[in-house]
């Protein structure tokens, strides 16, 4: 698993790629939240590369749309999500809960 | 039969195996992802639950081709898992009422065909999971 950040003027950009599993839940986890203790609750993860995410990875995702919607002070947007993935994100019940954009520039450009 | 550490660092590798054998019998790439998720999910609870954290024992795979899918049963020889005795999660509910985690056998029913545990002789679990052909993909 790969994960990298990019700061735009409003928001950020979080790009995961490869697998995330229990092993590699935390690292993403750890990454958001470093995200968030720098205030920067307006964030696009970019799923272009994400061949794989377990359960314990959707509750990172969602851990972290509910801190960032806390206080109306921003939300987590998911760009390219594949099929698959948004199929596990509707199994669990998590789809009400996230905007998802096709294009990663697309979503940068909506906050 | 595959033998693995039951380690986080292993489910890699775990649902290498478990995907391969779903595409060599014949499944779909979106069920053999659904096969492989199950088994992620499988696995990460006997870590978690039936030995109580990392490094604690270990788990076998096997993966057997059958006519219309795939059957793989996973071992572990961790405390016995009584499915019973798990409450499904509401997916329906809002997410602030919701505890986290809870939804691996949910995945595991909800993407597989059958689900059967079974105690092991001694200590331990036998998970037999089956995933079979869609219908469209049906030779």
């Amino acid at each position: 698993m790969e994960i990298s950040q990019k700061q735009y003027k409003h928001c950020s950009l979080v790009k995961i790629t490869g697998r995330v599993d229990s092993l590699t839940a935390p690292a993403v986890s750890e990454t958001l939240k470093s995200l968030m203790e720098f205030g920067k609750y307006k964030i696009v993860i970019d799923c272009t590369g994400l061949e794989f995410i377990s359960s314990a990875g959707l509750w990172v995702l969602v851990n972290t749309q509910k801190a960032c919607k806390r206080y109306n002070r921003g939300e987590v947007i998911l760009a390219a999500v594949a099929d698959r993935i948004r199929a596990s994100l509707d199994l669990a019940g998590f789809i009400p809960y996230f905007k998802i954009i096709d294009d990663p520039t697309e979503a940068v450009g909506s906050f | 039969m595959t033998l693995y550490s039951a380690t986080y660092e292993n489910l890699a590798k775990i649902d290498l195996q478990v995907r391969t054998a779903a595409i060599e019998a014949g499944l779909s790439d979106d069920d053999a992802y659904s096969v492989e998720l199950a088994v992620d999910e499988a696995c990460t609870n006997i870590i978690d639950h039936s030995y109580g954290g990392e490094g604690l024992g270990e788990i076998d795979c096997v993966c057997q081709t059958l006519a219309d899918g795939l059957k793989i049963i996973i071992y572990d020889t961790g405390c016995f898992f009584n499915p019973e005795e798990i409450q499904p999660p509401d997916v329906h509910q809002p997410l602030n009422k919701r505890p986290e985690g809870g939804l691996g056998l949910f995945f595991m029913h909800s993407l597989m065909d059958e689900v059967v545990f079974d105690p092991c002789k001694g200590n331990g679990t036998s998970l037999t999971m089956i995933k079979r052909k869609s219908l469209s993909k049906r030779g």
